[in-house]
């Protein structure tokens, strides 16, 4: 985004820039999830926010989104003499409280049921295929889906698919239009009221795909390959892989259907993009098994750590190269995850706090006000804690072998303990004896316990729930409860609060409790920074706001500490 | 216009297709080039090569004409463009005007084009950058003729030349009663456009050297990817 004067650009035109990524992607992670709609609360409230801060900033410092941005119309308010697709730069200046309205318009005509989405993204298309040719029209159909307008893969898919196949059917790419809108638009309001005529996809081809046409599929297909290898940071490789194996789901079966004699070296990109697609589900599976143990970390090295194994039996000497070649394996961490040595960058070791909230509700389908933990209880802080001990009792589990079965259950040593059972099966070293009396009573005791659980398990776990929270709530409380009293020493309050972002690095009450810490230590800077992640992490509390606009005044930013403070206003129901 | 290394390119004419491509590795990357694979190149591609010699910040209108996409359609069917590349971005990818923007630094006074063409010339003096080689085989006996594009100063009049070589070598490479060399000798001659004989010789070992050229100099020999078979 750009400004027409600086009177925002401290604090308040970075944090409106992140609630923009935020919001592109809601899309990008979210092609096909389920969980999420536009009507979801936090993420209406998000959209709500961010729309005022939009639009204030717009008003203040004429706030305008960046070149190159691509857009869709919307039919509750499109601004007049705007086209109704393309991209920004030149004459066309959108707006971002536009954008944020076309995007979440999009969404909900996902939702529709039957959806529309599919419809007006062609019209969208075929608008630019009218003004700038097919290969246009494929190139911006993907980048659509690439900055997160789009919700369901199918729209796509549909729209590249109809397209290609009309220029198969049609004797010249003049001809697409009006194959499915009767005639050419004249003008943009023309395009957004016309109805699709009934055309007909089954209609025996006349020509082959044009060179321009396969052309663009594959560029756009490979040019994402190379953003993504040019990640600077885990959040861009993440939503940046998540768009490329969807690119490639569509122009893989588009392009094998619609080619029928690819050459060598089309087919040789087309086993890259394959092999990239699998890589895709990959990266969701690796995802989903450690969701619950470590929620943000990086999925890169234990992917990368696959690919290694498998490209070192495959490719040689060379297997290196052809696996930064071959895969979309980030530039900047390569020599680092392909050794299979620890990522040190903490801009690559997890998701950022930017991306963290948004990733939590489409991703980890959670609720994004859940206090996540950075790890789980173990099983000796589980038996310390006197909230678990006050679940368990309400629970009547009295018994201490029992607790510390369940305790070993919750943490998930339970799994390991059965791996050590498994290792007690392995040969032992000469002359070593088995104790079998001692291993017979382990598995006695564990096979009891593991009908236990079974036979209970959704006891299990809800109590698993129940006993995350209590320890969760007791934990932040007493160690937020010095920090927060400023009678306490500031290096109590500062090694205390460290310690709660520590383990909750994406919760926002700690993120800028840390803030006022800072800030009362005299750390100002730092103090202004956390406010801002505060707000990333939660932008509709008036509280964060007002807390930055103190913060921003102190520091001699006195026009931006009122907007700060207006929008702080705005939330809390003030003006 | 999509370029890959030429070391994509050949592997993926060695891929066994029924068990994907990881057959078509190539284990070791000295072996590269060797006779056998650089055959099963010519064989997937069925042409003839021209491989555009140039320094990209020097002959700009050169190193326009390659970025600006048209060579891949101007090249044909039969004949496969080759020309370097940086090799950070020397992977499967669309050739647009950034893709020779880190090259562009290069030293002046270093020019692999000038190294891989004195290469070519070993024993007599070479002619003057840029241009363009063709090759009918890297494996067989047989002679490069160069065309000079020093004179075209424009990516305009680049394109113009290239076009007449281009069509001049698809013509020479669907006839058989003279040598490869005597057609487009013959019939550059008769279009005005003036080019050197390389003489009879193997020009697989002249692959191999240009490659390490490149290698050394931060560079990939890449190939524009034709679509259709």
């Amino acid at each position: 985004m750009k400004t027409g004067n600086e009177v925002a650009g401290r604090a308040i035109l970075p944090i409106a820039e992140v609630l923009l990524r935020q919001i592109r992607a809601v899309g990008q992670l979210g092609l096909d999830a389920p969980s999420i709609t536009a009507a979801s609360n936090s993420l209406l409230q998000r959209c709500g926010t961010a729309g005022n801060v939009f639009q204030m900033l717009e008003h203040i410092a004429g706030l305008v989104c960046e070149d190159g941005v691509p857009f869709v119309y919307n039919l509750q308010r499109w601004p007049e003499g705007l086209p109704p697709a393309g991209y920004t730069g030149g004459d066309v200046v959108l707006k971002p409280s536009t954008l944020l309205e076309t995007y979440v318009m999009a969404w909900n005509a996902a939702t529709i049921d039957p959806p529309v989405s599919g419809r007006r993204f062609l019209k969208a298309a075929l608008w630019i295929c009218h003004q700038k040719g097919l290969a246009a029209a494929i190139r911006y159909t993907l980048d659509l889906e690439r900055f997160g307008f789009v919700r369901r893969t199918d729209d796509v898919h549909f729209v590249l698919l109809a397209l290609i196949t009309a220029q198969r059917i049609v004797a010249d790419d003049k001809d697409i239009v009006p194959f499915f809108l009767g005639r050419a638009p004249a003008t943009p309001r023309e395009l957004m009221d016309a109805e699709l005529a009934a055309f007909d996809l089954e209609t025996p081809p006349t020509r082959p795909i044009t060179t321009a046409a396969v052309e663009a599929l594959v560029s756009a297909a490979l040019q994402q390959v190379e953003r993504v290898r040019n990640a600077t940071n885990y959040d861009e490789w993440l939503t940046g892989h998540r768009i490329l194996s969807t690119h490639a789901e569509h122009v893989l079966p588009i392009i094998n259907e619609h080619v029928t004699k690819p050459s060598t070296g089309l087919t040789a990109i087309l086993d890259q993009l394959e092999e990239i697609r699998a890589d895709g589900g990959g990266i969701s599976g690796i995802i989903a098994v450690r969701s619950t143990t470590h929620p943000f970390e990086s999925v890169l090295p234990p992917f990368a750590g696959g690919i290694s194994l498998t490209m070192q039996s495959a490719a040689g000497a060379d297997w290196k190269r052809r696996a930064v070649e071959e895969r979309a394996i980030p530039r900047a961490v390569a020599d680092t995850v392909l050794a299979r040595k620890t990522l040190d960058d903490p801009a690559w070791r997890a998701i950022s706090g930017h991306l963290a909230p948004i990733y939590l509700e489409v991703v980890l389908r959670r609720d994004p006000r859940d206090w996540i933990r950075s790890r789980p209880f173990t099983t000796d802080e589980i038996l310390a804690s006197d909230a678990a001990g006050e679940c368990f009792t309400a629970a009547h589990i009295d018994d201490s072998r029992q607790r510390l079965a369940v305790a070993r259950h919750l943490s998930g040593d339970w799994r390991a303990s059965g791996f050590q059972r498994f290792k007690s099966l392995l040969p032992r070293s000469p002359g070593e004896q088995p104790q079998v009396a001692e291993e017979d009573a382990f598995e006695a005791d564990h096979e009891q316990f593991d009908k236990w659980f079974d036979d209970n398990k959704e006891f299990f776990e809800n109590l698993d729930e129940n006993v995350a929270r209590a320890m969760k709530v007791e934990e932040i409380e007493r160690r937020l409860t010095p920090a927060i009293d400023e009678a306490c020493p500031i290096e109590e309050r500062t090694r205390e609060v460290a310690a709660v972002l520590e383990l909750y690095p994406w919760l926002d009450v700690a993120i800028y409790e840390a803030g006022i810490v800072a800030d009362d230590g005299g750390d100002h800077q730092r103090g202004l920074e956390l406010f801002q992640a505060a707000i990333h992490a939660d932008p509709s509390n008036a509280m964060y706001w007002q807390s930055l606009g103190v913060a921003l005044n102190r520091g001699g930013h006195s026009d931006e500490a009122q907007i700060a403070a207006v929008i702080s206003k705005m939330l809390a129901g003030e003006l | 216009m999509i370029v890959a290394p030429l070391q994509n390119l050949i592997e993926s004419s060695l891929a066994d297709r029924s068990g994907r491509n990881l057959s078509g590795y190539v284990r070791n990357a000295d072996d590269l080039m060797s006779e056998e694979k650089l055959s099963a190149l010519e064989k997937a591609h069925e042409g003839i090569f021209a491989f555009v010699l140039m320094h990209p910040s020097v002959d700009k209108a050169v190193a326009e004409y390659v970025t600006a996409g048209s060579l891949g359609s101007d090249a044909g069917d039969v004949v496969f463009a080759l020309f370097t590349l940086p090799s950070s971005v020397a992977t499967r990818r669309e050739v647009d005007e950034s893709a020779l923007s880190d090259w562009i630094e290069i030293d002046r006074g270093r020019n692999p084009a000038q190294e891989m063409l004195r290469e070519l010339f070993k024993d007599k003096p070479a002619p003057p950058l840029p241009g363009v080689v063709l090759i009918e085989s890297f494996v067989r006996h047989t002679e490069p003729i160069y065309v000079s594009l020093a004179g075209a100063t424009t990516v305009q009049e680049v394109a113009s030349i290239c076009r007449i070589v281009f069509e001049v070598a698809t013509r020479a490479y669907q006839k058989s009663d003279r040598s490869f060399a005597t057609h487009v000798g013959t019939d550059l001659a008769r279009a005005g456009i003036s080019y050197v004989r390389g003489g009879g010789r193997s020009l697989q070992e002249w692959l191999v050297a240009a490659a390490k050229i490149a290698y050394a100099n931060a560079s990939t020999i890449v190939s524009v990817v034709k679509l259709f078979g």
